[in-house]
């Protein structure tokens, strides 16, 4: 078996969505589109329920980054517990992110880390509308030192719909939340 | 239309003008500029490069850097095979680049240097034929001119017009042909340049090169090279006769010899330390294998891109089976037993994977979490033979 595995990270956060290993050719080049299509599909992780079960997200390959990494068994099974650090090794998440619902506006959407940040962290959202696929709009923000928290500008959301929101925010767990506009 | 080409003859008696003897002159010019054009290519022959020096200048207490740039001594050849021959280096002129009126605000802008061709006239002979006739220059000077142009008004440089096909090289008059040196940044509130590079937009120096259908070695050996001396590190081939006719390409060393990455034999052997990655070819089976986590698009066999697998193209067939080995259970609640139960481990007519487990936590009041899956998979593409 391979010692190299391929993880597959959102360039912003250095959030792992994916990973996929290749016995012949390893450490060959790939780029994201090969093992992402046109968009990565990320679905819902936890408790199912009547929404949640059909919170999906397609993140375009154009987010995406691919790193190759000595294979760690750890990872594998649960690779989006996993983030890139500065030094671009693979770390397990910590710390709960929290995106408030109802948002500010129409046109804003907060994010928050678990507490005020001593460095400038990365945001990365995706919000999907939940009744249509294709309405979907990716947005970045980064949270002041000193700062928990950042609103990030958006397209007009449909006031009264229900929106689901992928965030991620450095180092923190990825977060999937549903909204609903004002 | 173009003239004939007309060599001047001599007969016992004949009284010489001026005129005959210029037309001896003119006919070798034309013959050389003729044989520079058509059996090469124009450009740099050699030298004519750029070079810096850094200075300062001080305006009202303020000091600016900025560069003095300097063209090195050199030959190039241009278009209508004139010779073009910088004797000495040559300073860029600070003031001739102003009184163009081509700067823009834009201080990392590239400004084109160009070289070209000029003939002048000597200072005129202290002889003269009788009291009444002027004294007339016995010598025309080759020299040359440098002068710039505006960001990007290099684009036209390789659509030049060459001459007639019997013409000379010219006196460097009316339309000249412009060798392009380089560029050179200008800061426009000091008057002074700030740098240069050869490149700008994909467009750089052009060297002057061979035009020839038939190329032939004397001594058994033919290197073609990407330096005008043997350098070290630098790539060759080299075409020669051992073992009955050998090709080979790799890098120099210090003594001059290939060490070769690929050799092509006589006998039809291809020999290479490196990988041979071609485009798939017919009547093929690749592979690959491996992990994939839900969601991934698995990847093809190197060497095989996705139009191969293309309705009628190639086949692919694809196995996968979820990988039970390692599964880490929900995180929380702490300490609870779960059990895990696959929900789906597929993959659509897009090569996604879609893999996922749902873990239930064994109690009286059980819960579930789904969690993605990771999946063995093998992949193989067959590439059907063509012609039979």
């Amino acid at each position: 078996m391979t010692d190299k595995m391929t993880l597959i990270v959102v360039k912003k956060t250095g959030h792992v969505l994916g990973v996929v290993t290749r016995e012949s050719d390893p450490e060959g080049k790939l780029e994201p589109a090969d093992v992402a299509g046109e968009k990565l599909l990320v679905r819902f992780v936890g408790s199912p329920g009547p929404l949640f079960e059909v919170a999906r997200f397609l993140v375009p390959a154009d987010e995406l980054a691919l790193e190759v990494k000595d294979f760690d068994p750890m990872i594998v099974p649960r690779a989006r517990d996993f983030v890139l650090n500065a030094d671009k090794q693979a770390v397990a998440t910590s710390g709960t992110a929290a995106v408030p619902d109802p948002p500010p506006s129409i046109m804003q959407v907060t994010v928050n880390a678990s507490a005020a940040v001593t460095v400038k962290t990365p945001v990365w959202i995706q919000i999907s509308s939940s009744t249509d696929p294709t309405d979907t709009q990716v947005r970045q923000g980064e949270i002041d030192v000193n700062e928990s928290g950042v609103d990030i500008d958006v397209l007009p959301l449909n006031s009264g719909s229900l929106y689901y929101v992928l965030a991620l925010v450095g180092g923190h767990d990825q977060l999937v939340q549903d909204i609903t506009a004002p | 239309m173009s003239d004939p080409v007309a060599r001047p003859v001599f007969f016992e008696g004949q009284i010489l003008g001026a005129l005959d003897l210029q037309d001896s002159v003119e006919y070798s010019r034309g013959r050389d500029a003729r044989h520079s054009r058509y059996l090469h290519t124009w450009g740099i022959a050699t030298g004519l490069e750029l070079s810096e020096k850094g200075k300062q200048l001080e305006i009202s207490g303020t000091t600016f850097d900025y560069k003095e740039i300097s063209v090195s001594p050199g030959m190039a050849i241009d278009g209508r095979g004139r010779e073009i021959i910088v004797p000495e280096s040559r300073r860029l002129s600070e003031s001739d680049f102003d009184q163009l009126n081509v700067a823009v605000q834009d201080k990392e802008a590239l400004y084109p240097v160009l070289l070209i061709g000029r003939d002048r006239s000597a200072p005129a002979s202290n002889f003269s034929m009788g009291d009444c006739a002027t004294p007339e220059p016995t010598r025309q000077v080759e020299d040359f001119e440098i002068t710039f142009r505006g960001p990007g008004e290099d684009l036209d440089l390789l659509d030049q017009t060459p001459p007639d096909i019997s013409d000379g090289p010219g006196n460097g008059t009316g339309n000249a042909w412009l060798v392009l040196l380089g560029y050179v940044k200008w800061d426009n509130n000091i008057k002074k340049f700030t740098g240069f590079d050869v490149v700008s937009g994909g467009i750089g120096r052009r060297y002057a090169g061979v035009l020839a259908d038939e190329v032939a070695a004397r001594g058994g050996s033919l290197q073609l090279r990407t330096r005008t001396k043997s350098e070290s590190g630098k790539p060759a081939i080299v075409l020669d006769e051992t073992d009955g006719g050998e090709l080979r390409f790799g890098l120099l060393n210090a003594a001059g010899i290939v060490t070769p990455v690929l050799t092509v034999k006589a006998n039809g052997d291809i020999i290479t330390p490196g990988t041979v990655q071609s485009k798939s070819s017919s009547g093929t089976v690749y592979v690959q294998s491996g992990l994939a986590t839900d969601g991934v698009v698995l990847p093809l066999p190197t060497g095989v891109k996705p139009e191969d697998v293309a309705p009628d193209k190639g086949t692919l067939h694809v196995q996968v089976s979820m990988r039970l080995e390692g599964l880490v259970p929900p995180a929380n609640p702490a300490g609870a037993d779960w059990a895990p139960v696959p929900i789906e481990c597929s993959v659509d007519a897009d090569r996604r994977v879609r893999c996922q487990v749902r873990w239930v936590q064994i109690a009286a009041a059980p819960t579930f979490v789904d969690l993605p899956g990771v999946c063995d998979y093998v992949l193989l593409v067959g590439i059907p033979a063509t012609g039979g």
